[in-house]
């Protein structure tokens, strides 16, 4: 740990220049060691950010005059941690004993395959589990809202948090134990006596209050299907779950219907916890018991089963990844000695929202690299949900800078490079303030350094209260107060960021917005709904399958240049058949029809992209307007294709059109349209995405949200005592789980836990990372924040900003106030922010317009010209303008017997290892050798034997005599290249096998392993290849070509063509 | 002859001296590859080629003869885990020592890894040597024995950077043999405006630094939003000047079927050069038939088999299959076998109409039913891997199926594969497990294959793939996808490796060595071009978002005067974009114009609309009428014309019913054979005899319940439809009901003149023989179905009554739903003794009358011309309007409608 430099920056406090400064100091070894640039290790959360970091190194680089250390940057290890895992992984993966094939599991496919692979530990819990998920609601059954937890699904979180943070089987175990004592004590002693009798009990009551119901006596009109259903379960003899027994202890009655209420008895109570008696029914901790212990236990099996079921399909996830490459480093002698010499600068951004096991490997690795430094700032920590542990963090970096403390103290940014100063005093005082207890004011406040204090002097403040009856009016209020700051500020809507928690509340903003006629750059709904997909996605449906008519019909329908584009709907109504025919005359159709025989060369890509190309798919987005949305909507289809083929891949699987589209309906719920941009967009996103973005105006919405603690279902428990040496000793897991299905809340079991040392402590956490979400988002704004805080029957509702309390007192920090925000600090004096405060309601009467897109011009179309391939090979050349009556062959010389072949040799083969010796043969070497030549040529071409090596040699000797003889002055030259091309631009390249130059031109002599007897017809069928060498070598040299000749070494004759 | 040699030459060439109408011989441009075919070919030392696939092969056999040895301890482990892969890597690291001279020799500084490729190098098969390395290694030994003539007379070598040590080995060779070897040192093509600029600050450290100036368009990065964007001005901007286009090169690394239509939209020549790609549809037929043959079966993957283009299955066959798997997704159930049998009728007579006997075509047809039986339903192999026979049997079925379809040579890639991989089976002689046979076949199938179709046109411009390939100056340079194709990282020796193989003579290139010849030669388009360099960098490539080119790093600095603080953006001025260009009639740009452009007509998709009206009569009446179709019309008019009267169909392979609708037709299935033998059970053995259909019918019915994983849901499943069953006999006992027929047909009666029929899921009777009627439904809640009773729209109930009914004065039959999710049984009569008897405001005989009275006027006023989209209109309106007509209300069906796009529905505001 002592090398490592631990840099805290801020929000906005240019860390990326610093470490460019950092890295480019180190490259030139100013003041250090020079390292490397491919020794370089430099992890990032998204590849994004790798590429960024990777151009701004090459940047600096090149500017301090490094050309080639900014080419080798690219030798390094700069990526994403799974990136960098996954190359050390197959570099390393026989020091590791591993299979070098490192097959990542896609995330979306991890249910899938862990379901496959632990279904032997399913199954052997399911026969107990599975009786008592039913009683306890554990079953995945229903959808939306009312969908269920399933058992299942806690095994395999289970098993993700014990991997991602490292645990064995004996700390499942612990926990297991942990997470039922601790229930089992807080819900209090349990009745001793069997209640047994109490389902019979139930069971009479509701037999005789149906009996009474049907006779008619009062009973409270919502309570009686309630009491009917159960009690028609009962009568089916299924049994009761947990949920209903909450459903029969709050049944309410009226005041009349004391009959029925009579026979409630012990459940019915003014008393919620007299009234809870199923609470303490030892069947219900008995299956609470069970549950918990049941889910570990079956966890533990399905941990050993998962980790083989990958290693035995060579499958690996993220989490394997870091498990082996930690495992490495930590063991394994020949990868720490091979990465001490690579590993000179190992640097961390972002090391906040690592996770436990990245923790822990870095924290090795770090051993091992000569030079260390983590960039990132605990409070912008904000990935809980994804496994981040914050906790963990700030032990770690507590211990870093407990080592030098002098260094730590100079390790943190303090200067803001982003926002104005009104912003940064703002947010100074309410966080430095809000994480006193956790972190020191150094560590919190940022300054305006002197080189900005013209350019960052001012800043502004808004305070919004926004009608916060329903989304509607939400959304109209929200939209109201965007139009004005464009007005009043003199901004463009892209300079405008609008910060919400949840996706449903953007996409909710976002329609609003764009009803107003303002652009709002977050996905408008399904992919496959708008009328460019659909077209696109119809035409390949035709185009793969003709039987299709619904997709036909939607391509006539939507594309205006069908020709029976006008009225076809009456057309179609009126004489089915008929038009049916018509729409497949159209060249649309026709060019979708000639397409579908080439279907079976294409890839889905091509494919699709062909489909959109016959319906001349750009080109109406062009048409229908809003030409660069439906362009990137197009776009992104063929993005979601190249996932599809990509998702193919990861399974080892087919890609195909028909796989394609079944999997584009399957997941057409989630494929969104593309997200706008630009300056006349406003952004929407999540607080979440938001971090390390900047805008220069952030609206922070969702304000009214308190921020909700879990404690039922699976989470990580911190160990009692963090050790730096092994960060993951000790951790555990609680499981607890919600025993009512889809009943939300339960006023009895709340009243048993929520005051107790585990649920505090849970709140708090929630707490701490609703504040530094908060901090995240406000942080982002350059020049003016706003607070959109909703107003609800006259009050005004912020509860998450609410949340913003210190800790000592537990004073809320944030006041207001009109025309001014109120920050409490402690003791000290109150500080007042001046704040235009707005009123807004939704604008009703404001006219939607359209937002006005300019129009984009197109090439002009040209019937298009056609032409010839770009080459050819002079081989594959056919007759075309020559004619075969114009060509005749005549034997020119016999060189001797005919020379026989062997056995029946593969001729393409046979002929390559004649042509073999033909090129490469000298008459004048030793004869030994250039039998040893013909020999190894029939072998190596796989045809040996075919003929005699001597008779090759025979073959090669008297074509040389001839031509000595016949040619005497000819200068030979073998395997000779040409290349031409043509006037019409088309391009060949090829040999001519013997080229013989003459003092008054060439002669072409082609050598062709025939072996039959038609020679003559045979020679002639070459003729339009030897006319494209003669063509060739004519244009070349502008001598002209004297005799073409053929050589057939089997039938021993040369045979001359000739054009009459 | 003269060679021009340089690393990057193996692609094609540009500018390589020959123009339009003109001619070289002797004259050759290659790299590496092109080099050692030359010197291959004059030394006579051609031969086969041997694919990579064999060598690994070849080299795995070799690591497992070695394993016992000591030096294998660094690769065993990983050998165990996966032979294949680790076979495949080492090869990798030793194909890259033998380009760098390693002739196998040992040392003894080798590390573990040195040793253990050393110890494999000892026995390896001539077939691992083949790569580069060991061919020029072999010429060059060749070479080193002397008295070899070669007809080479110079060999020019460009490029100015490093040469790897193997080169400049030969290279020695060849002069020393009397080749005149020159070193070329390419001139910089002289640029005025910003691309001088750059050019100097970037090739002349000398030159004083200057800044990139406004207004200038010598070097430009176009910028687009999309390709789409990019390719309208890049094809215009073609198109404008062709005359000058001979000046021009092009430089495309991928394929871009955008660009190419915008091309060939401007009668302009396309560029081609699509990839190589595994994913094209001929190679998935070796895959998707491998897949087939493993337990258990995936039904999705048997489908997508069967919808392929091409497929060792027929065409018909395969349509036929398709349906059947579409019914009861399994295979060997009662629809598979019926398309079996009709697949041998009708390719029986396909045979006799191409002229066979009977009885051969009768053979004929059933060694093709034999065959899809023996691959797709027989001896699925498990765990224990598959046999190397069958794989071998499977490729040939595969390769088969190639040459039946008839399709040309293009498809030859795809049997070539099968053929491999055919061969590579016939080396095994134990079973091959999956994970094995997938990696063979990921090796094989990973080279792709191009798509014979696409093909380049003859263009007078010059086109390379790579900027290194640029051999000479010329005037314009169009480089189309400036953006980052990623890099391959080099393979990491340690220093004691590279110490240890340099003390044996072999020179591993460095990092530094290789990162020099690539920046070299992406520097050749500045280099090369000699007025214009046009970027054009789409910011999307298939709709993922790009990073620029490295490049733009570079030129970004150089655009740059170090000197002024101010010109750090001084790039900016380079960047153009498209959208600008073209959304301002821009006459010229880049020095051509004018250009051609135009406006698409605008067009305006309409709204659907509430109701179309066509002539009078013009819908026929259909020819039989059951209550689906019946309900349809009362739902929506204008879906039932659609449906019915234009019959618009979807296409039929998009999707396997799974979920409810599966385990519907499964729970019919059951309660069926049930009550065909109800002898087999009695009360108390209901719920086993129960669990054993449902047994013998998931592999037919449900086959993706046997999935690995999906046990669970199976069991979740049985129990569910086993208490469905209990509880259905149970209400049927209670009620003293007999079954006296299981989806028996009715029929007999019209409405109207239409002819109308159904199928009746359960029809009982009472002691006195009076008929009842239980219609199965599997759905996730009653809610609806219960409504339907409630408010007297129980129509399918009342239509079975109605047919049952033989004469006027007859009973009508009471009927019942039993959801059997639920195991409820929904009824208006009480004489079911149903838990609870709902009530419903109309007698069965009423609720029929209102329907066929629906059903007329409805239909009347379609026949009459008027064909209403009620999912189109308001809700309240239209109750309001069938109330006052007294018909039937019923809401429209438009969540299982298909022709939402095209009536208007989901097509909503755009
Ligand atoms: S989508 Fe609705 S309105 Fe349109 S045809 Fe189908 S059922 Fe009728």
């Amino acid at each position: 740990m002592n090398n490592i430099q631990l840099i805290s920056a801020s929000a906005g406090s240019g860390k990326t220049f610093f470490l460019m400064e950092e890295i480019a100091k180190r490259i030139q070894g100013e003041g250090c060691d020079v390292v490397a640039p491919e020794a370089i290790m430099a992890t990032t959360f998204t590849n994004k950010a790798a590429a960024e970091l990777k151009e701004r190194i090459r940047m600096k680089l090149l500017g301090k005059g490094c050309a080639e250390e900014a080419q080798r940057i690219y030798d390094g290890l700069i990526g994403t941690v799974n990136s960098i895992c996954a190359q050390l992984l197959k570099e390393y993966a026989f020091e590791a004993g591993l299979s070098p094939a490192v097959d990542i599991l896609p995330e979306e496919d991890a249910k899938r395959i862990f379901q496959m692979a632990t279904k032997d530990a399913i199954e052997k819990f399911s026969p107990t589990l599975e009786l008592v998920a039913k009683r306890l609601g554990l079953m995945g059954y229903g959808s939306g809202f009312s969908k269920q937890d399933d058992w299942r699904d806690f095994v395999q979180r289970i098993v993700e948090l014990a991997r991602s943070n490292g645990m064995q089987l004996n700390d499942l175990d612990r926990s297991a134990q942990n997470s039922w004592q601790s229930l089992n004590t807080l819900l209090g002693t349990a009745h001793a006596e069997s209640m047994n009798g109490e389902d019979e009990r139930l069971k009479e009551a509701l037999i005789k209050a149906v009996a009474l119901l049907e006779s008619g006596t009062p009973c409270k009109k919502p309570t009686i299907p309630i009491i009917r259903d159960i009690h028609q379960k009962m009568m089916k003899g299924w049994e009761l779950s947990w949920a209903d027994w909450v459903t029969i202890e709050n049944i309410a009655f009226n005041q009349k219907d004391d009959e029925i209420r009579s026979l409630w008895g012990p459940w019915e109570s003014d008393d919620v916890a007299t009234k809870a008696r199923h609470l303490k029914h030892p069947r219900f901790r008995s299956d609470m018991k069970a549950m918990i212990e049941g889910v570990f236990a079956c966890a533990a099996e399905a941990l050993s089963e998962y980790a083989g079921y990958k290693k035995k399909q060579g499958l690996m996830d993220f989490v394997d990844q870091e498990v082996l490459v930690l495992d490495m480093t930590t063991h394994n002698r020949s990868f720490q000695n091979s990465m001490r010499e690579r590993l000179q600068l190992l640097m961390v951004d972002e090391f906040q929202d690592t996770s436990p096991i990245q923790l822990a490997l870095f924290l090795k690795l770090s051993e091992l690299a000569k030079d260390v430094i983590w960039v990132g700032d605990q409070k912008q920590s904000i990935y809980g949900f994804r496994g981040a542990d914050p906790a963990l963090m700030d032990a770690v970096a507590t211990q870093i800078e407990s080592l030098n403390p002098e260094d730590a103290k100079k390790n943190i940014l303090k200067h803001s490079w982003r926002s104005k100063e009104l912003l940064v005093d703002f947010c100074n005082d309410i966080f430095a303030t809000a994480f006193a207890h956790q972190l020191d004011r150094s560590k919190v406040c940022l300054s305006i350094p002197e080189a900005r204090k013209e350019s960052g002097a001012g800043g502004w403040l808004e305070d919004w209260l926004i009608d916060g009856q329903n989304a509607t009016t939400r959304s109209g209020s929200m939209v109201a107060g965007i139009k004005a700051l464009i007005q009043e500020k003199d901004i463009q809507p892209g300079d405008i960021a609008v910060l919400c928690r949840s996706n449903e509340e953007c996409s909710e903003l976002s329609a609003a917005l764009n009803q107003a006629g303002v652009r709002a750059s977050i996905a408008q709904g399904e992919l496959l709904a708008t009328q460019e997909c659909v077209l696109a996605v119809a035409a390949l449906r035709y185009m793969t399958d003709s039987s299709d008519s619904v997709a036909m019909a939607e391509i006539v329908c939507y594309a205006d240049h069908h020709s029976q584009h006008q009225g076809w709907m009456k057309q179609l109504l009126e004489s089915p058949n008929a038009t049916k025919e018509a729409w497949k005359l159209d060249p649309i159709m026709q060019s979708l029809d000639e397409a579908r025989g080439r279907l079976m060369f294409l890839t889905p890509l091509e494919s699709l992209e062909l489909a959109m190309r016959c319906v001349g798919m750009d080109r109406m987005a062009h048409a229908w307007g809003e030409t660069d949305q439906r362009l990137s909507n197009l776009d992104q289809l063929r993005e979601a294709c190249v996932r599809y083929q990509d998702r193919c891949k990861s399974r080892r699987g087919a890609a195909t059109v028909s796989g394609f589209l079944t999997w584009l309906y399957e997941v057409r719920k989630e494929l969104m349209q593309a997200e706008g941009h630009g300056s006349d967009t406003v952004n929407i996103l999540t607080y979440h995405k938001s971090k390390g973005l900047e805008w220069p105006v952030v609206i922070m919405a969702s304000l009214q949200k308190p921020s909700k603690s879990r404690l039922f279902g699976a989470s990580v428990q911190e160990a009692e005592l963090f050790q730096a040496d092994d960060p993951l000793q000790g951790r555990g897991i609680r499981f607890w789980p919600w025993p009512y299905g889809t009943k939300r809340s339960v006023e009895a079991i709340s009243l048993c836990l929520d005051d107790s040392e585990i649920a505090v402590k849970a709140k708090k956490q929630a707490l701490s990372e609703s504040q530094r979400l908060l901090y995240v988002g406000m942080t982002r704004a350059r020049d003016g924040l706003v607070l959109a805080r909703q107003v609800k029957s006259n009050k005004a509702k912020q509860d998450w900003l609410d949340e913003l309390v210190e800790d000592a007192t537990g004073n809320m920090i944030l006041d207001y106030d009109e025309d001014a925000f109120l920050i409490q600090q402690g003791t000290q004096e109150t500080k007042v922010y001046d704040a235009q405060t707005r009123h807004l309601a939704s604008d009703d009467s404001a006219q939607a317009q359209a937002p006005s897109k300019a129009r984009y011009m197109l090439p002009k179309v040209e019937t298009s010209a056609a032409y010839p391939p770009a080459t050819f090979a002079p081989s594959g050349v056919s007759w075309g303008d020559l004619h075969e009556d114009d060509v005749e062959a005549q034997i020119k010389a016999r060189l001797g017997d005919r020379l026989n072949l062997c056995s029946n040799p593969k001729m393409a083969d046979f002929g390559n290892a004649m042509h073999g010796f033909f090129g490469a043969d000298d008459v004048n070497c030793d004869q030994a050798s250039r039998l040893s030549m013909a020999e190894n040529l029939l072998k190596n071409w796989g045809v040996a034997g075919a003929i005699r090596a001597a008779d090759m040699l025979k073959a090669s000797d008297r074509l040389t005599a001839w031509i000595q003889s016949h040619y005497p002055d000819a200068n030979m030259m073998r395997e000779w290249p040409i290349s031409m091309k043509l006037s019409n631009q088309q391009e060949t390249q090829g040999w001519i096998d013997t080229l013989l130059e003459l003092p008054d031109g060439y002669v072409i002599i082609d050598h062709k392993s025939y072996p039959g007897t038609e020679t003559g017809a045979k020679a002639k069928s070459y003729a339009p290849q030897l006319q494209v060498y003669k063509q060739a070598v004519e244009l070349a040299t502008g001598k002209p070509v004297l005799e073409m000749l053929i050589h057939m070494p089997l039938a021993g004759e040369v045979i001359e063509v000739r054009f009459k | 002859m003269q060679i021009i040699f340089d690393m990057a030459y193996d692609q094609q060439v540009a500018p390589h001296g020959s123009g339009a109408g003109s001619a070289a011989i002797g004259t050759l441009y290659v790299g590496p590859q092109g080099l050692l075919n030359v010197l291959e070919t004059q030394l006579g030392l051609t031969g086969r080629e041997i694919h990579h696939e064999i060598r690994i092969h070849a080299y795995m056999q070799r690591m497992k003869d070695a394993l016992s040895d000591a030096d294998a301890g660094y690769y065993r482990a990983s050998f165990q885990e996966d032979g294949w892969s680790s076979a495949r890597q080492l090869l990798g690291w030793r194909d890259e020592l033998v380009l760098a001279g390693w002739n196998g020799a040992h040392s003894s500084d080798f590390t573990a890894k040195l040793a253990a490729l050393a110890l494999l190098e000892k026995g390896v098969a001539d077939e691992v040597r083949q790569s580069l390395g060991d061919r020029l290694q072999r010429v060059a030994q060749v070479l080193s024995m002397g008295n070899q003539s070669l007809h080479i007379a110079s060999v020019i070598v460009e490029g100015d950077a490093f040469l790897p040590h193997i080169f400049t080995n030969l290279f020695g060779m060849l002069a020393e043999m009397g080749v005149s070897m020159v070193d070329a040192e390419h001139e910089i093509a002289p640029s005025d405006g910003n691309l001088g600029i750059v050019k100097d600050a970037m090739f002349d450290a000398s030159k004083r630094r200057a800044m990139v100036q406004d207004h200038d368009d010598t070097l430009v990065l176009l910028q687009a939003d999309d390709e789409w964007a990019a390719a309208s001005v890049v094809s215009a901007w073609l198109k404008a000047d062709q005359k000058k286009n001979k000046d021009v090169l092009v430089i495309q690394k991928q394929g871009s079927d955008v660009l190419d239509q915008a091309l060939a939209q401007s009668g302009l020549p396309v560029q081609g050069g699509g990839a190589r790609s595994p994913w094209r549809s001929a190679l998935q037929v070796l895959p998707l038939a491998i897949a087939n043959c493993w337990a258990p079966l995936s039904i999705s993957t048997l489908l997508e088999l069967l919808s392929l283009p091409v497929s060792p299955v027929p065409a018909v066959a395969a349509k036929y299959l398709r349906a059947a798997i579409q019914h009861e997704p399994g295979i060997d159930g009662e629809s598979w076998k019926k398309a079996e049998s009709k697949i041998l009728e009708k390719y029986q007579g396909y045979y006799v109409e191409a002229g066979e006997c009977e009885s051969d075509a009768l053979e004929r047809a059933n060694r093709l039913v034999r065959e899809i039986r023996e691959f797709l339903v027989d001896h699925k192999s498990g765990s224990e891997g598959i046999e190397p026979k069958r794989l071998q049997d499977l490729c040939e079925w595969v390769k088969q199926g190639f040459v039946k379809a008839e399709v040309d040579q293009h498809a030859i890639q795809a049997m070539a594969q099968a053929g491999r991989l055919a061969e590579l089976a016939s080396k095994e002689s134990q079973p091959i497990p999956r994970a094995q046979v997938d990696r063979m076949l990921d090796s094989i199938i990973a080279e792709g294959a191009r798509n014979p179709d696409d093909q380049s046109e003859a263009a007078p411009w010059m086109r390379v793939a790579d900027p290194s390939a640029i051999a000479s100056g010329v005037e314009t340079i169009v480089w189309w996808d400036f953006i980052d194709h990623g890099s391959r990282p080099s393979i990491f020796w340690s220093q004691k490796e590279r110490a240890a193989l340099a003390g044996i003579g072999v020179e591993l290139e460095s990092s530094i060595q290789r990162r020099q010849r690539e920046s070299a030669g992406l520097r050749r388009a500045l280099k090369f071009a000699g007025k214009r360099l046009i970027l054009v960098a789409p910011e999307k490539h298939h709709g993922t978002v790009q990073q620029l080119h490295p490049l733009w790093d570079e030129i970004r600095y150089f655009a740059a005067d170090p000197s002024d603080k101010n010109s750090e953006d001084a790039w900016k001025v380079l960047v153009q974009s498209c959208s600008s260009l073209l959304e301002s009639n821009h006459a010229s740009f880049m020095g051509r114009g004018p250009c051609q452009f135009e406006l698409r007509d605008r067009a305006f998709l309409e709204a659907g609309t509430a109701s179309v009206t066509i002539s009078e009569g013009a819908i026929q009446m259909p020819e039989k009428l059951s209550y689906s179709q019946m309900s349809t019309l009362l739902g929506c008019p204008a879906k039932w014309a659609l449906q019915y009267a234009s019959n618009l169909r979807p296409m039929d392979s998009l999707s396997l019913p799974t979920g409810n609708q599966m385990i519907g037709t499964l729970s019919h299935r059951i309660v069926e054979e049930l009550y065909t033998d109800p002898d087999l059970w009695g009360v108390e053995t209901i719920r086993e005899q129960t669990e054993i259909y449902f047994d013998q019918f998931v592999p037919q019915m449900a086959a993706e319940l046997l999935e690995a994983g999906r046990d669970v849901e199976r069991c979740r499943y049985r129990d569910q439809v086993a208490d469905a069953v209990v509880l259905l006999v149970n209400a049927i006992n209670k009620a003293k009901l007999t079954v006296t027929k299981t989806e028996g047909q009715v029929q007999g009666k019209s409405l109207g003149s239409i002819p109308f029929h159904g199928y009746i899921d359960l029809l009982l009777a009472d002691e006195a023989g009076r008929a009842f009627v239980i219609d199965l439904k599997w759905s996730g809640s009653s809610r609806y179905k219960k409504a339907e009773v409630e408010n007297g729209e129980a129509l399918q109930l009342a239509s079975y009554a109605w047919m049952l009914q033989e004469k006027p004065e007859d009973d009508w039959a009471p009927g019942a739903y039993f959801m059997l999710a639920q195991g409820e049984l929904l009824t208006a009569d009480s004489s079911f003794q149903a838990y609870r008897t709902l009530e419903s405001p109309l007698s069965v005989q009423e609720i029929w009358q209102r329907g066929e009275k629906s059903w007329t006027a409805l239909f009347q006023d379609v026949q009459e011309g008027h064909v209403a989209f009620t999912g189109m209109q308001d809700e309240e309106l239209l109750n309001a309007d069938r109330e006052e007509r007294d018909l039937m209300v019923a809401s429209p069906p438009c969540h299982f409608c298909e022709f939402g796009n095209i009536c208007g529905k989901t097509r909503g505001a755009q």
